[in-house]
């Protein structure tokens, strides 16, 4: 079979739209776990398809409800004028950064039990290194670490942005191996303390952004497990299998 | 739009990612918020980092640690950007033998430690309330920068006090403080123990004398070779109120007391109140009434005057070689005045001063075994009398055993002895010169002082020398709240009258709140507002790696590089020259800056704002980024004065070079006569040591030690002459006390005298011996005597070392109990920590929960005749009350090792309310803070805070009573919401 022929099994339409579809949301959780919200990124929060198009329209049910509430408390953000806006900012700053502990810090390293450092640039935070230098990618020094959610989940992002270019080119294989890793990342690394991390912050925190978001993210990550492995199967499988 | 009802498959079949089909047949693209962190490199990029990591290749780099004050060198391993070990640097072994303590080790926890501060941060709540958010350093500097600039248009720039705290590595602080206007710029040794270092300051120039046990020195020998000497010369150490194997940081002292002792049957004799670890070690310990140290040294010297006898050999305690006039200057008249007292009554105790059945009385040390220690230490030869940083260092009268140990130490011939005592401070390396700035306090400034304009230099406008503490050389910060609160008023000097306030306070690597003194005043102070409902203090910025309780109360917190992240020059008490670089190992974490490029940071941008305010900038580019363009520039010029001692003593330390003439340069160029020799100035110059030098140097060098070295070889009258290291006005040892003329001298143009002064009845400084009560002592001050019966206690503190702020949150570290001042009676709770697996193979994190009497907290000890009597057991709760009311709860240690009458606590140690110091934080409602219990009362001249001298009674209670008893103590909690347990 060509490789024209391959591809066309692919319906690169809507496989275009799915991997657009988890770049988007990356993106949103990567934001929040590295930035405070400003007023113009929760007004295009707001306005965001995708995530309206979840809040209305997805089919299971946990995530379509918690976009709603994500949205409904980025609405509430907005409506609460400067004064919440900064109560906003410095429960960011309360819940990752400082000055006092944080309440969670949103590293890795921190969040995995057995026989690891709860430390700065600990054993776990080597391997993310490694995995993300398998893939090319380097940190610059931006002032976090390897291991921060941010920058994991920015990882999963640009690796669904390649598979995005690799689907251009039509490299099925390719486009394989990138998502093959990005299940093993969401597998070994992701989903063994975000979901802790988000249960944590939902706990913790004391704000409903912060709340919905992390609830969101927990969800987000489920179904993208799945979706991740439907998209394997029908890459592999082409025909019945296909999307 | 696809309904609800759709499988997961059919929504997407439909492509009803809506309105994503455009946007899809577009490009994916990146949609992110800000840039992104994560760049893509070449696959041989690539390729090299993998084979690095596979090679696990380490770098070995060099550098001083800053766990406390030793300052020891270290060698780091560093493997991918990341420190792995910490060891002790074997090629310079001065302070640690090669090793490295525990400690040192711990660096590891606190740089890789979840509590570090990471960005800059603003506050956003009230002081106090502990709510920040994070901002950009551009914004901070900015914000900041405006504010200085600010302040100093409506206050002028003498507005801002800087205090560097307890790190030595200060420099850049101090010149941006000078530069912007101010002089007031302090450190940690304005409230460290003034009192102590006053005696050498007075009669030799100098700072903290240590006991000649540094072995093994570089020394001359008579082929000319430098050899290690190893030898231990000290046949008996009398440490006073100084207990270096747990509160001091001088490893070399405690190796060397061991090895005195070991190799040349030293004796080693302890007066404290406390049965310290030092104590332990020693020959005999004198459990001394704490505040009379002073008492017992006028005693051993009233009794070495009365009994030495040049002819008995029994007797011959005075060298009278040394006492004549050719060293000493004022010796008769310190002799008249301090006899002036041996006819006098003493009201305390109705016997007359200084003889030893007085002292016995003051002391509570026997009068028999005062009369033995006097013998001993004017017989022995060499001998060494070290006196102490708790005591009398934190006295309120400290400064009169501190000139009675001088000169005890100097009339019998020890100093600068083989094996007697060395003043570090006089001996050590130089270094900072002009990097520090302080020539920028030598500009000519002009104020308007009651309606006429004057004009001096800018050093006049300091906050103490011209305010109320003019005799103050290190400077006053526990008078910090009472300046906030009323300002200062300039009383002495040309600008005598000008007022301005304290409206700007950078407090770096320092926490007054907790050490400075009354807890409570610093709060007010820092929170104090003005009828419009603006802070009093109107800028407060923190500039550390970890969160300390001052933070709390700060506007903005800036992360600075930790001490393995920049590079400076460690500060230690060597007894000869030796200098250590600190160098940045690894790259910062976060966007922690290091002090130079903050320095630069805030230099520019004051300068921006000040040519758009004044039109013109008191900061000069030239002499801030234009011309250090990197953290190594700064230390380099700082390096330009080392060694900076004189070539003095014998072994002569260089004989091919003039004797008596300061030393610039390294060893090697001056050992190879590759110098410039300026007769006029007397001075020898070399080539200069740098940063790029002492890296090839493993981190460090030093120069040759040497004995004798206020002496000098008069070529001309072929004879000895006094100088070298006396760099006093007469080149003497000076009993007549000439650096306080100068003060006199101001205060009488003035015609005002200092309230310290008058508060023990001076209206100037006496130029020779002097004598006066310490305070809340009911047994040596008539005043107090009141309180002795409902008060029986006297509070002391001591220093726990590896409890401390920078070592609490070392977990490891923080559980080595001592002395009963820390230990493991805590309550339950829970703590994550980390720990090593069997085989110690590797560290894991666990949550343990830990149960009664597992952690170690702070405590106080209680003698166990006391302690029966209140039906006290260890670990009971009890409350202590001081006669002002204040109140601080504690869990008892019933012991033998604390003299009766006496409540021993450490210090800083418990009560700690920053969220970031771990356990110490989670047994903060049960745990003393000494500083709560202290008097706003400052020592007489240099305002040091009376850390030592409180009276306390206390009771047992439970848990709800303490509630009652210190509701404040309860509510204020300092709570940080959601943080308990880590």
């Amino acid at each position: 079979m060509s490789r024209e022929n391959e591809i066309e099994n692919f319906n690169v339409d809507k496989l275009t739209s799915i991997l657009f579809f988890r770049t988007q949301i990356y993106s949103i959780i990567r934001d929040i776990f590295l930035f405070e919200p400003s007023r113009e990124y929760l007004q295009k929060l707001l306005q965001h398809k995708v995530l309206k198009m979840i809040s209305e329209a997805y089919p299971e049910e946990c995530l379509r409800v918690s976009s709603a509430e994500f949205l409904r408390a980025v609405k509430e953000l907005l409506d609460g004028g400067d004064v919440m806006l900064m109560e906003t900012w410095s429960e960011y700053a309360r819940l990752f950064i400082g000055p006092a502990p944080p309440i969670v810090l949103p590293y890795e390293s921190f969040h995995r039990e057995i026989g690891r450092e709860r430390r700065f640039k600990g054993e776990v935070w080597m391997e993310v290194k490694e995995w993300f230098l398998d893939d090319g990618f380097i940190l610059e020094d931006h002032g976090v670490l390897e291991d921060h959610a941010g920058i994991e989940f920015e990882y999963m992002m640009l690796t669904t942005i390649k598979a995005g270019e690799l689907l251009k080119e039509g490299d099925r294989d390719a486009i394989l191996n990138v998502l093959m890793r990005q299940k093993k990342f969401l597998e070994e690394h992701l989903k063994e303390w975000i979901p802790k991390l988000c249960t944590e912050i939902e706990e913790k925190s004391k704000s409903s952004f912060y709340k919905s978001f992390a609830k969101f993210t927990r969800d987000f990550l489920e179904e993208d497990l799945t979706l991740l492995n439907e998209l394997i199967l029908s890459l592999i499988g082409g025909g019945r299998n296909q999307i | 739009m696809a309904k609800q009802t759709l499988s997961r498959r059919s929504f997407i079949k439909l492509g009803v990612v809506a309105g994503l089909a455009v946007a899809a047949a577009a490009t994916i693209g990146i949609p992110t918020y800000e840039k992104l962190f994560l760049v893509q490199i070449p696959p041989e990029k690539i390729r090299a980092i993998k084979e690095r990591i596979r090679r696990g290749e380490v770098e070995v780099k060099y550098t001083a640690c800053v766990m406390c004050a030793a300052e020891c060198a270290l060698e780091v391993w560093v493997k991918d950007g990341k420190v792995v070990r910490i060891y002790g640097n074997p090629h310079l072994t001065y302070n640690s033998g090669g090793a490295a303590c525990a400690k040192a080790v711990a660096g590891l926890q606190l740089q890789y430690s979840p509590y570090r501060i990471q960005y800059p941060l603003k506050r956003v709540g009230e002081r106090g309330e502990g709510k920040f958010i994070r901002i950009s350093w551009e914004q901070a500097i900015d914000e900041i920068a405006s504010k200085l600039v600010e302040l100093k248009k409506k206050y002028g720039p003498e507005c801002l006090l800087t205090d560097t705290g307890d790190v030595t590595d200060r420099d850049q602080y101090w010149r941006l403080t000078f530069a912007f206007g101010s002089p007031n710029a302090v450190e940690h040794g304005a409230i460290c123990d003034t009192p102590r270092r006053h005696g050498p300051k007075l009669i030799v120039n100098g700072k903290r004398w240590e006991p000649d046990i540094l072995r093994p020195v570089p020394v001359r020998m008579p082929d000319g070779s430098i050899q290690w000497y190893n030898k231990h010369d000290a046949k008996l150490i009398i440490y006073v109120g100084w207990n270096p194997f747990t509160a001091t940081r001088i490893v070399w002292e405690n190796i060397g007391t061991v090895r005195a002792r070991a190799e040349n049957g030293c004796k080693v004799y302890v007066i404290d109140p406390g049965f310290s670890n030092t104590a332990a070690l020693a020959d005999r310990w004198f459990p001394i009434r704490p505040g009379t140290d002073a008492d017992l040294f006028a005693a051993m010297l009233r009794y070495i005057l009365e009994h030495d006898n040049p002819e008995d050999p029994n007797r011959r305690y005075i060298d009278h070689d040394v006492l004549v006039d050719r060293y000493i200057e004022g010796w008769p008249e310190f002799l008249e005045a301090f006899k002036s007292w041996w006819n006098k009554i003493d009201p305390a105790t109705g016997k007359n001063y200084f003889t030893l059945e007085w002292a016995e009385a003051r002391t509570g040390i026997p009068e028999q075994d005062i009369e033995k220690l006097a013998h001993e230490f004017g017989i022995t030869k060499p001998a060494a009398l070290i006196w102490g940083m708790q005591s009398p260092g934190h006295h309120y009268n400290g400064y009169v055993a501190s000139i009675l140990g001088c000169v005890l130490n100097i009339i019998t011939g020890n100093f600068e002895k083989p094996g007697g005592v060395i003043d570090t401070e006089i001996v050590k390396s130089s270094k900072g010169g002009t990097a520090t700035g302080k020539q920028f306090n030598t500009r000519k400034v002009k104020r308007i002082v009651n309606g006429v304009e004057v004009e001096a230099e800018q050093d006049k406008l300091h906050y103490c020398s011209y305010g109320d503490w003019p005799a103050a050389w290190d400077d006053v910060v526990g008078d910090l709240p009472r300046m906030i609160l009323e300002g200062i008023t300039l009383n002495y000097g040309p600008f005598k009258g000008h007022k301005y306030p304290i409206a700007a306070y950078i407090l770096r690597t320092g926490n007054t709140l907790i050490t400075a003194g009354p807890v409570y005043r610093f709060i007010e102070a820092f929170t104090a507002k003005k009828p419009d409902g603006t802070y009093k203090l109107e800028l407060f910025v923190f500039i550390d790696t970890i969160f300390l309780e001052s933070a709390l109360y700060a506007d903005y917190i800036l992360p600075e590089a930790s001490y393995l992240e920049r590079m400076s020059l460690s500060d230690i008490y060597p007894t000869h020259p030796i200098i250590f670089l600190r160098d940045a190992v690894v790259k910062p974490m976060f966007e922690a800056k290091k002090p130079t490029e903050i320095m630069n940071m805030l230099a520019k941008k004051i300068y921006e704002y000040e040519l758009k305010e004044f039109g013109r900038s008191d900061i000069d580019p030239k002499e801030f980024w234009e011309k250090y363009k990197s953290e190594e520039d700064f230390v380099n010029e700082m390096l330009l004065v080392a060694p900076g001692r004189p070539n003095a003593g014998r072994p002569l330390p260089f004989p091919n070079l003039p004797e008596g003439y300061v030393l610039y340069g390294t060893p090697e160029s001056l050992e190879a006569g590759q110098v410039k020799i300026d007769h006029e100035k007397k001075t020898v110059r070399g080539e200069p040591v740098t940063v790029e030098y002492l890296r090839r140097h493993y981190g460090g060098t030093m120069w040759p030690m040497s004995w004798y070295r206020y002496k000098v070889w008069d070529a001309e009258k072929n004879d000895w002459k006094s100088g070298g290291i006396l760099t006093t006005k007469t080149k003497k040892f000076e009993l007549k006390f000439y650096r306080y003329e100068g003060f006199n001298k101001l205060v009488e143009g003035s015609g005002v005298t200092p309230p310290s002064w008058k508060a023990v009845g001076w209206e100037k400084l006496p130029l020779t011996f002097y004598w006066f009560e310490t305070v809340w002592n009911p047994y040596t001050n008539p005043e107090y005597a009141k309180y002795r019966e409902e008060y029986p206690f006297q509070l002391i503190s001591a220093r726990v070392h590896h409890a401390m702020s920078g070592t609490h949150m070392c977990e490891w570290l923080a559980q080595t109990p001592a002395e009963g001042l820390w230990v493991p009676l805590s309550e339950p709770f829970e703590l994550r920590m980390a720990e090593t697996t069997p085989g110690g193979k590797m560290i894991v994190s666990t949550k343990k929960k830990l149960l009664r009497n597992m952690w170690c907290i702070a405590t106080v000890q209680i003698n166990r005749v006391d302690a029966e009597k209140y039906g006290i057991k260890t670990g009971d709760l009890i409350v202590l009350e001081n006669p002002l009311g204040r109140k601080a709860p504690a869990k008892a240690y019933v012991c033998e090792t604390v003299r009766p009458g006496v409540i021993r606590m450490g210090f800083a140690t418990g009560g700690r309310f920053s969220p970031g110091l771990g356990g110490t934080y989670i047994h903060r409602l049960y745990t003393p803070n000494h500083s709560e219990l202290l008097d706003y009362k400052l020592s007489p001249i240099m305002g040091q805070p009376c850390f030592a001298d409180m009276i306390v009674k206390i009771r047992k209670v439970t848990m709800d009573e303490l509630k009652m008893l210190i509701p404040e103590y309860y509510q204020k909690e300092y709570i940080i919401e959601g943080v308990g347990t880590t």
